[in-house]
């Protein structure tokens, strides 16, 4: 795809999300819970930085680590006086990002190869020795791999299962 | 006739009588000088005391009432009422306040109370035996009223005033009628034509029998007062003499012109909001990348006020010009948003849903204006949050300006005596309580010419001046208290400073005769227009001014009484 594509298809989404209805209050970025990840407050990695830049700038955005940012857990949409959703356009944009091939700051599922998490907080939570072995293979496979397998090993525990198969 | 006064003290139950021993009062009050009668009420003010008074106006023949109980302010009319009922003229009465003045400020020292009772009731006593009967001023007022401005605001004043069945004379300078709304394409918020709005309105008072308009009209001058004003109006090379009773005053206002900022007349796509209109009356095609710049002249150190709707217009022709391109990139540069109340705050929540864009700037590093060739190309913004440059491409650009008030203002404000207030706009008599009225009685304001207003308030203020321009003239009279100042002109010395010191414009110079061949200017004051503030007799250096019931012999009386 051209890059001109991914420029308007960002408008199409900034529209979709209600992005240009952000009245630049700050609640979002108060509420973040990545702020302490942010390190210090910086505006350009909180919502609403990204909110302004995206809808006034939506172009070279391949090299933009402040959009892998964030955690998607919703917070800020909950929280938005005007209604903008920051998480679901989040995870359109990531989606749209890894189509074009920007693929840089995220980390995939070994097994699948589907899309996992963004690099930087796979990074932090792993950063840490005592962290990384509570968190055990929580992070080693996506979701979806990690049923699969559960899936399989119930197979093998419950042999009944078979039988059924030939009922 | 020798002065005969009676004195009636008052208890107000106990808020008096708790704190002032009255018998007491009463007592020392029948030993003052002229005093034949004095009784306490329980209350004055109840029909016990009001109908003792007027009895004993009439055993005891009294032709000075004093009443010493609560406060002027509430009672002094009530009062005044039953001594005219009782046949004795109402400035014949003094009222002394036991409340307010004595008893609620002395609560814990009642002997201490009593005394002053007694010195306040002997103060007025004191200058009641120096007043003398006065008579109500009552003058006609013409069932007519001259209009001055065809805009929006004077339309709305001279429709309402003509089916109420007055006489409408409408001044308009220039030779049609409509003011600024005649170059606007549509109005907010519902985006429908002008014309819809202001052409039946201008059909209806051109047809209307009690309207009747003149065009190319200029008002050269007025004089009189509430009741019948004179106009001298200069229609193209004649001058017309118009009476009316009334005046409203709807001159409206100017679009400011941005000369020399934001290269304003320079490029030939840098335009006004009013501009951008006059340039596409039919629609909005064409344009595919607009920015706007907001507080354009307003909200700066020159022009400190904020223009109210001009926030409102930019979101209208933003709205606009999506509807036509709906791919078209409009961007709004801002320093905050003005959308108030329910309609407008849905109208700009429309267009952001609409895709316009907003984008804040601040006033130290305004947007600057890049182009070449005549023809601006694209507006460079400093984002303040993100802390660097944008570039804007842009077709036309368009700088959103506050109204000014009108190059008249100054000259009808001398011809009238109206005060114009810092901005340069009329001033209405109280912010608040008065927003239509005008210090000076029987002149009203409409519209923009008191403050930029959008068209649902210019047409109200215009209805609210036209309703208390009509209560004098359903009336047909006003009158007024007696107690206004008044010129010695053998003792006035011509020097011309209570003129400039009179807040109502009543005080003017007239022609004393001092020889069969000489005369002499003098002041003189329009009993009709005088409130009776007393500014003038401060300031009168010759002492040449008194002010009718607090002439300095009665004011002097009463320090006399309270020193002696």
């Amino acid at each position: 795809m051209e890059k001109s594509d991914i420029t308007s298809e960002i408008k199409h989404q900034v529209l979709d999300h209600n992005l240009n209805v952000c009245l630049e209050c700050g609640k979002c970025s108060a509420v973040c819970p990545m702020l302490d990840f942010y390190g210090e407050y910086a505006y350009q990695r909180s919502p609403r930085g990204v909110v302004e830049r995206l809808s006034l700038a939506p172009d070279d955005i391949g090299d933009e680590e402040a959009l892998w940012y964030c955690l998607t857990c919703q917070e800020c949409t909950f929280f938005c006086p005007s209604g903008v959703d920051f998480q679901g356009f989040m995870m359109d944009l990531r989606d749209l990002l890894l189509r074009h091939g920007h693929r840089k700051y995220a980390v995939f599922c070994p097994v699948c190869g589907s899309y996992l998490m963004p690099k930087k907080e796979f990074e932090y939570l792993q950063k840490d020795p005592e962290r990384a072995k509570r968190l055990g293979d929580l992070l080693a496979v996506c979701p979806r791999c990690k049923k699969s397998s559960y899936a399989e090993l119930l197979h093998r525990l419950a042999p009944v299962h078979k039988k059924m198969k030939h009922v | 006739m020798s002065v005969r006064i009676g004195v009636f003290v008052c208890h107000c139950g106990t808020n008096i009588g708790g704190t002032v021993h009255v018998p007491e009062v009463v007592t020392y009050a029948a030993t003052l000088p002229d005093v034949v009668h004095a009784e306490g009420n329980l209350y004055t003010c109840s029909e016990d005391g009001l109908s003792s008074i007027r009895n004993q106006i009439k055993a005891h023949r009294l032709n000075r009432v004093v009443v010493a109980s609560c406060t002027p302010r509430t009672h002094e009319p009530l009062f005044k009422k039953n001594c005219e009922l009782a046949g004795l003229n109402k400035y014949l009465f003094e009222f002394v306040n036991l409340r307010e003045h004595c008893a609620w400020v002395h609560m814990n020292q009642q002997e201490d109370a009593t005394e002053k009772a007694k010195d306040l009731v002997r103060m007025g006593v004191a200058k009641a035996s120096l007043l003398t009967p006065e008579e109500d001023l009552s003058t006609e007022v013409l069932p007519s009223s001259l209009v001055v401005g065809g805009g929006i605001s004077g339309l709305s004043a001279a429709l309402t005033l003509a089916h109420q069945g007055y006489h409408v004379e409408l001044l308009e300078k220039s030779d049609r009628l409509g003011g600024l709304l005649k170059d606007v394409n549509r109005v907010f918020p519902t985006n429908t034509p002008t014309a819809d709005l202001i052409t039946p309105l201008i059909d209806s008072v051109l047809q209307h029998p009690n309207i009747a308009v003149h065009f190319k009209a200029e008002l050269v001058d007025i004089k009189g007062f509430i009741g019948n004003f004179t106009a001298s109006v200069k229609v193209n090379t004649e001058t017309l003499d118009l009476n009316t009773g009334t005046v409203i005053v709807a001159i409206g206002a100017a679009e400011f012109k941005p000369d020399g900022i934001f290269e304003y007349g320079r490029f030939d796509n840098v335009m006004t909001q009013l501009d951008f209109e006059k340039q596409y009356p039919s629609g909005y095609t064409g344009l595919k990348r607009v920015v706007m710049v907001n507080c354009v002249g307003a909200r700066i150190d020159d022009t400190p006020y904020c223009g109210r709707f001009c926030c409102i217009t930019a979101i209208k022709n933003a709205t606009l010009l999506k509807e036509a391109e709906p791919e078209a990139e409009v961007t709004i540069l801002h320093r905050d948003i003005m959308a108030f109340g329910k309609v407008f705050e849905a109208y700009y929540q429309k267009a952001l849903r609409m895709g316009v864009r907003f984008i804040r700037y601040s006033v130290d590093r305004p947007p600057e204006i890049i182009g070449s060739g005549g023809r601006a190309g694209s507006v460079r913004i400093y984002h303040e949050l993100m802390g660097r440059n944008f570039e804007l491409d842009a077709d036309a650009v368009i700088l959103t300006t506050p109204l000014v008030p009108a190059g008249d203002n100054e000259a009808l404000s001398r011809m009238m005596k109206i005060p114009i207030g810092n901005e340069g706009f009329f001033m209405e008599a109280h912010q608040k309580l008065r927003p239509v009225e005008f210090p000076v009685d029987g002149i009203y304001i409409a519209g923009c010419a008191r403050f930029p207003a959008e068209i649902a308030e210019c047409i109200a203020q215009g209805y609210a001046a036209a309703a208390k321009a009509a209560a004098p003239m359903s009336r047909g009279r006003v009158v007024t208290e007696a107690l206004v100042s008044e010129v010695n002109p053998l003792l006035c010395s011509g020097c011309g400073r209570c003129l400039g010191i009179c807040p109502f414009g009543a005080i003017d110079w007239t022609d004393l005769r001092v020889a069969p061949e000489r005369t002499r200017q003098v002041a003189a004051v329009n009993p009709t227009e005088c409130k009776g503030c007393g500014l003038c007799a401060a300031s009168c250096l010759s002492g040449a001014i008194q002010i009718k019931g607090f002439t300095d012999e009665e004011i002097l009386a009463m320090v006399n009484a309270a020193a002696g």
